[in-house]
C-alpha cells in the first residue's frame, strides 16, 4: 500500500511530467509553426 | 452557472475559429495535388507532428474514461489506462517506419495491403479502416453531445452534430494540413488548461484529504467505493483493465489511416520516430494518469460514489471541475477540454478517411480520374462522411457505448496480425491472411458469448480476437509455399504525383 509521501511524489511527479512533455513539444512546435508561416509570407511578398 | 446560450456561443465561436483557420490554411497553402492535400506534401516537421499526434490521441475518454478508471481502481487506474492505450503505438511506430522504408511512395495502409495481398484483402482492410473512422468519430460526437447536454443544457443532437460538422468542413477545406494546424492550437489550449487546473485542484482538496479519503476507501467496508487495492499500484483488476485497453486500442491505432497520414506527412523517418515517441510518452501519457489521479481518486476520497452524489462514476471529471472552479468556470473549462479532445480525434479520423477515399476508393471506381477530380471527390466525400457520422451519433443517444467498445475491440483486433505478417514475413499468403481474420473474429465472438462472467468475457473475447490470428498465420505460413517479393514495393508508383526525399 502506498504511503502519503509516495502518493504526494507520484501525483506531483505526474504534474512535472506533463510540464516537461508540454515544453518538449510546445517549443519546437511553436518555432516550426512560426517558421512555416514566416517563410510562406516572404514567399508571397517576393512574388 | 453556464446557460444554454453560452453553449451556443461556444459552438458558434469554435465554428468561426476552426473553419476560419482552415480557410486561411487553404489560401496560404493551396493544395498542389492529392499528395499535398492528404499527407501535407510529406513536409511537416517533428514538433508540429508531435503536438498533433499527442492531441489527436487525447480522446474524450482519455479524460473522462481515465477519471472513471481512477474511481474503480484507485491510484493505479489512470496509470493502467495509460500503458494500455499507449502500448499500440510501440507496435505502430516500428511498423510505420518499416513501411516507409520498404514502400517509400505509400500513402494509405490499404495501398500497401493491395500491393502485398491483392485487391480482395485490400477491400477487407478498407472496410475495417472505414469502420474504425465511423466508430472513433461517432464516439467523439456522442461524448461532446453528452457533455454539452448535461453541462450546458443544449439539446444532445445539437451538441453532437455541430462539432462533427465543424470538423468535417475544416478537413474538407484544408485536408491533413488544416487538421494538423488546428491540432497544434488545440494542443496548446488543452495542455495549458491542465497545467493551470491541476495544482489548483490539489491545493483546494488537499493531498492529506485525498490520502485520508483513500485510506477510508481501502479500510471501510461501508464506503460506497470500498476497494482494498485503491492505494496499490499492483492491483490485479487494474492490470487486467490495462490489458483490455491495449487490445481495444491496438486495432484503433493500427487501422486508423489518420495516424498513417501523419506518419507519412513527417519530413523524415527520424523525425517521425521522435515525434511519435515524444508525443506519446511525454505529451500524451501524463494526461490519463493525471485524469485518473486528480479527478478519479479525488472523487472517491470525498466519499462520493455511484448513487452517492453522482449518478454515474463517469461524471468524476466534471464533478471535480465544478466543485473546485464553480459551475460557471469549471463547466466552461471542462467543456473546452472535452470539445477539443473530441474535435482533434474526430479530425484525425476524418482526415484518414479522406485519404482512404481520395487515394484508394476513387481510383478504383474511376481509374482514369485526374488529380483535380480526385481532390474534388475527396472534399465532397469528407462532408458526406461527416453527415453519416452525425446521423449515427444522433441515433446513439441514450445507448450505452460499453458494448460497442467491447465489440470494437474484437472486430478491430482481428486484422492486426495479418498486417504485421504482411509487412514482415514473405511466406504469409492472402488466403492465410483472410483465414486468420475470420478465425480471430469468430473465435473472439464465441469466447465472448460462451463465458458467463461479463468481465472475463470481455477480457478473453478481446484476447482471443487478437491472439488467435497470430497462431493461424504462423501455422498457415510455415506450411505455405507462397513467397512474396518485397522488392516490388520499393518501386511502387502511385497514380498521383509523389515527391519524396531519399532517406538512408
Amino acid at each position: 500500500m502506498m504511503s502519503e509521501t509516495a502518493m504526494t511524489i507520484y501525483y506531483w511527479g505526474c504534474y512535472a511530467w506533463i510540464i516537461a512533455g508540454f515544453l518538449c513539444i510546445a517549443i519546437p512546435a511553436g518555432k516550426e509553426f512560426y517558421k512555416i508561416f514566416r517563410n510562406k509570407g516572404s514567399e508571397e511578398r517576393s512574388k | 452557472m453556464l446557460s444554454g446560450a453560452m453553449g451556443y456561443i461556444i459552438l458558434i465561436v469554435f465554428a468561426f475559429v476552426f473553419i476560419g483557420i482552415s480557410v486561411l490554411v487553404s489560401k496560404k497553402f493551396p493544395a498542389e495535388g492529392v499528395d499535398d492535400f492528404v499527407v501535407a506534401g510529406r513536409g511537416i516537421p517533428f514538433g508540429i507532428i508531435a503536438a498533433s499526434v499527442m492531441i489527436s490521441w487525447v480522446w474524450t475518454t482519455t479524460i473522462m474514461g481515465a477519471a472513471e478508471a481512477g474511481t474503480w481502481y484507485g491510484v493505479s487506474g489512470g496509470f493502467n489506462y495509460m500503458w494500455g492505450a499507449a502500448l499500440p503505438f510501440f507496435f505502430f511506430i516500428p511498423l510505420v517506419l518499416h513501411l516507409r522504408k520498404i514502400m517509400p511512395k505509400c500513402t494509405t495502409f490499404t495501398e500497401f495491403i493491395r500491393e502485398r495481398f491483392g485487391k480482395t484483402v485490400s477491400t477487407i482492410f478498407f472496410v475495417f479502416g472505414f469502420a474504425v473512422v465511423l466508430y472513433v468519430v461517432t464516439e467523439q460526437g456522442v461524448g461532446i453531445g453528452i457533455a454539452f447536454n448535461t453541462m450546458l443544457h443544449i439539446p444532445y443532437w445539437v451538441g453532437a452534430v455541430v462539432p462533427i460538422m465543424i470538423v468535417a468542413v475544416y478537413i474538407s477545406k484544408a485536408g491533413l494540413r488544416g487538421s494538423i494546424f488546428n491540432d497544434v492550437i488545440q494542443f496548446f489550449i488543452v495542455c495549458i488548461i491542465f497545467i493551470i487546473c491541476i495544482p489548483i485542484i490539489l491545493k483546494t482538496i488537499g493531498m492529506d484529504n485525498i490520502y485520508n479519503g483513500l485510506m477510508d476507501v481501502v479500510n471501510n467496508k461501508d464506503n460506497p467505493n470500498y476497494n482494498p487495492q485503491a492505494l496499490s499500484m499492483t492491483s490485479i483488476s487494474g492490470l487486467k483493465y490495462g490489458l483490455i485497453a491495449a487490445i481495444v486500442a491496438m486495432g484503433q491505432v493500427l487501422l486508423d489511416q489518420g495516424y498513417y497520414s501523419k506518419a507519412i506527412a513527417t519530413t523524415s523517418r527520424k523525425d517521425l520516430m521522435k515525434a511519435y515517441i515524444i508525443g506519446t510518452i511525454l505529451g500524451w501519457a501524463p494526461i490519463p494518469v493525471l485524469s485518473g489521479n486528480i479527478f478519479g481518486t479525488s472523487l472517491i476520497s470525498l466519499g462520493i460514489g455511484e448513487g452517492h452524489g453522482v449518478a454515474s462514476l463517469s461524471e468524476a471529471a466534471p464533478y471535480i471541475m465544478n466543485m473546485v472552479f464553480g459551475t460557471g468556470a469549471g463547466s466552461l473549462l471542462f467543456i473546452l477540454m472535452v470539445f477539443m479532445a473530441g474535435m482533434t480525434t474526430g479530425g484525425n479520423g476524418l482526415a484518414g478517411a479522406q485519404a482512404l477515399f481520395t487515394v484508394d476508393f476513387y481510383k478504383r471506381v474511376r481509374p482514369d480520374a485526374t488529380e483535380k477530380q480526385q481532390l474534388s471527390f475527396g472534399k465532397k466525400v469528407t462532408i458526406v462522411i461527416g453527415l453519416i457520422v452525425a446521423v449515427a451519433a444522433v441515433l446513439l443517444e441514450g445507448v450505452s457505448l460499453l458494448k460497442i467498445d467491447i465489440f470494437s475491440g474484437i472486430l478491430f483486433a482481428a486484422p492486426t496480425a495479418s498486417f504485421f505478417a504482411g509487412l514482415l514475413w514473405k511466406k504469409t499468403s492472402p488466403v492465410v491472411a483472410v483465414i486468420s481474420m475470420i478465425a480471430g473474429l469468430v473465435g473472439g465472438l464465441i469466447t465472448y458469448f460462451v463465458i458467463k462472467d461479463p468481465n472475463d468475457a470481455q477480457f478473453f473475447g478481446n484476447l482471443v480476437a487478437l491472439a488467435l490470428p497470430y497462431v493461424v498465420i504462423v501455422i498457415g505460413s510455415l506450411f505455405s509455399k507462397y513467397e512474396f517479393d518485397f522488392s516490388k514495393l520499393k518501386n511502387y508508383e502511385p497514380a498521383q504525383k509523389v515527391n519524396i526525399k531519399e532517406e538512408a
